[in-house]
């Protein structure tokens, strides 16, 4: 087996072409969806008047926080239609005999779905957000603040994306209907059985430290040792959550795509 | 080209589909993949092209093992189906997207064909009829000159010309190199443009041979009263008396009734097989 069993530039470049074409009419209706529902909030929101009716002209300066939401929630549609070719059976022949590999396959929706979209949704947004100060400086007297993707919470949103997408990647991968409500359904039904899991758990080996069925107090017993354990076991999880996650997420998406049948 | 060795396949454990299936195809030869609904024709294809998996058994073509879908193969081979939804492109746009897959691939190869069946580069593929869009993806699967070539009930829906300018471009299209695999039902429709043919029934390969070999073993004859007689295989009532298939002893090749045979093979698989096995 050689490299280009697996990845060949050229032909990555096709199916990169190939996939902006398929996808670019849904992008461009979701965001004509999210620039009229974003519309429609920022009209509501930015004329406020004080208690003597007058219009009051404080600094804008929400524009990092109109850009979260809609961003993570197109993000993890479009994710979940990332393989709709392969939700119809009449679709799926084409792109499972589509002349590229399984790697390319993935990476391709990968990249469109991180980086490409990000980028696309930032600029969107940036523009956007000059027409919505422009709209607001007609309607109101306060100041507008140009929208910043380098603020911290935009920054924290595209890194806690990155992360949710991939679940949703694999949810498109693997689910054969409906893969949306499918993947969140997971997440709800793996959510619970981790929490049960956890309490189970934390019952039985703090058995000692219950005071009642359900209340602990170990304020009084617990170690240095215990609390650099507990602190330990929290922190790998968390680097596990931003770091683990997503690659985890990534490889399986790649092994369901290999063994898809139509 | 085509090496099935021992395929079993089923959807669910209950029922299979293709039983312990052996087949070798060469290229040079338009196949024709004939049975009745349900015998495992459309299945057989899928795990030819990778689409579905072997449970056990192996489907090699061109020497890959085709569950692998590795693009080397992937680019030899085109997938025809029954039923299929194309994107929201022009026919231009569409070939312009999915023809640099394919290293072979002759844009004027199709654009003729789109001339023979009379349609427009600018047409919108959403906007084309079942067998105008079937013409399309007929016309794309011979232009991406892939060496496999796998054509599911492909007449299904083209009208009467069409049909024999399906049977026109198919012939022309085929050569020492590619290898053409019609299945489908109607045989009518693919009489004269397949050879050799290959027959299904149950999700087993009951019959394979060439036209000439059936014509040196059978002889297809029309009789005002059936004869009873030894020699024949099968019989049925026409249009002004009976159609016969018998053992061919005279030696002398005659023509072939495509749908006769394929009854004649359906009905009485052992008495053809006893004649075929005979030298």
């Amino acid at each position: 087996m050689t490299l280009d069993y697996y990845f060949d530039l050229k032909r990555f470049g096709h199916l990169l072409k190939r996939e902006s074409f398929s996808n670019l009419k849904l992008f461009v209706i979701a965001l004509g969806a999210v620039s009229g529902i974003l519309l429609i909030v920022f009209l509501i929101s930015v004329p406020q008047w004080d208690n003597s009716g007058r219009l009051i002209d404080t600094r804008w300066e929400a524009h990092q926080y109109f850009f979260i939401p809609p961003y993570i929630i197109i993000g993890v549609l479009f994710t979940s239609l990332a393989y709709k070719d392969l939700l119809h059976v009449n679709k799926a022949y084409v792109y499972l005999t589509l002349p590229v590999s399984n790697f390319e396959r993935t990476l391709s929706m990968l990249l469109m779905t991180t980086v490409v979209y990000t980028v696309l949704f930032v600029i969107y947004y940036w523009f956007f957000s000059v027409l919505l100060n422009a709209l607001g400086m007609i309607i109101s007297p306060r100041e507008f603040v140009f929208f910043d993707f380098t603020a911290e919470p935009v920054v924290k949103a595209i890194k806690l994306y990155l992360v949710i997408q991939s679940i949703f990647l694999l949810g498109a991968a693997a689910f054969k209907k409906f893969p949306f409500l499918f993947t969140l359904l997971t997440i709800f039904l793996a959510a619970v059985a981790l929490i049960i899991i956890t309490l189970i758990s934390v019952r039985l080996i703090f058995a000692e430290y219950f005071v009642s069925s359900v209340n602990m107090d170990m304020d009084d017993y617990i170690s240095e040792d215990m609390e650099n354990f507990l602190k330990g076991v929290v922190k790998s999880l968390e680097t596990a959550f931003w770091y683990g996650l997503a690659p985890f997420c990534w490889v399986i998406t790649y092994l369901k795509l290999k063994e898809r049948e139509v | 080209m085509i090496e099935i060795k021992n395929l079993n396949f089923s959807y669910s454990k209950k029922k299979p589909i293709l039983k312990n299936l052996n087949l070798e195809l060469q290229s040079g030869n338009i196949f024709g993949l004939l049975g009745k609904n349900g015998a495992g024709k459309s299945t057989l294809l899928k795990n030819i092209a990778g689409l579905l998996f072997p449970k056990q058994g192996t489907v090699k073509v061109f020497g890959y093992h085709a569950h692998q879908r590795l693009p080397q193969f992937l680019r030899e081979i085109y997938v025809i189906p029954e039923e299929f939804n194309l994107p929201a492109f022009t026919i231009k746009q569409y070939v312009d997207i999915y023809s640099v897959f394919y290293p072979r691939f002759s844009k004027d190869q199709f654009y003729n064909s789109l001339e023979e069946f009379k349609l427009d580069p600018k047409e919108k593929l959403t906007a084309l009829s079942y067998g105008q869009k079937k013409k399309v993806i007929i016309g794309f699967g011979l232009a991406s000159n892939c060496n496999l070539l796998l054509m599911d009930e492909p007449t299904n829906g083209l009208d009467i010309p069409s049909k024999s300018q399906f049977r026109k471009i198919v012939a022309s299209s085929v050569n020492e190199e590619r290898c053409f695999i019609i299945s489908t039902h109607q045989v009518k429709d693919v009489e004269n443009l397949i050879d050799p043919i290959v027959i299904m029934d149950e999700g087993e390969i009951i019959f394979h041979q060439t036209f000439e070999m059936v014509s040196k073993k059978l002889a297809f004859e029309v009789q005002q009263e059936l004869i009873e007689d030894e020699h024949v295989v099968y019989s049925q009532s026409v249009l002004g008396g009976y159609s016969v298939v018998t053992e061919n002893k005279t030696g002398v090749e005659g023509s072939i009734d495509l749908e006769i045979l394929f009854n004649s093979i359906t009905s009485s698989v052992d008495k053809i097989h006893q004649i075929f096995k005979n030298e």
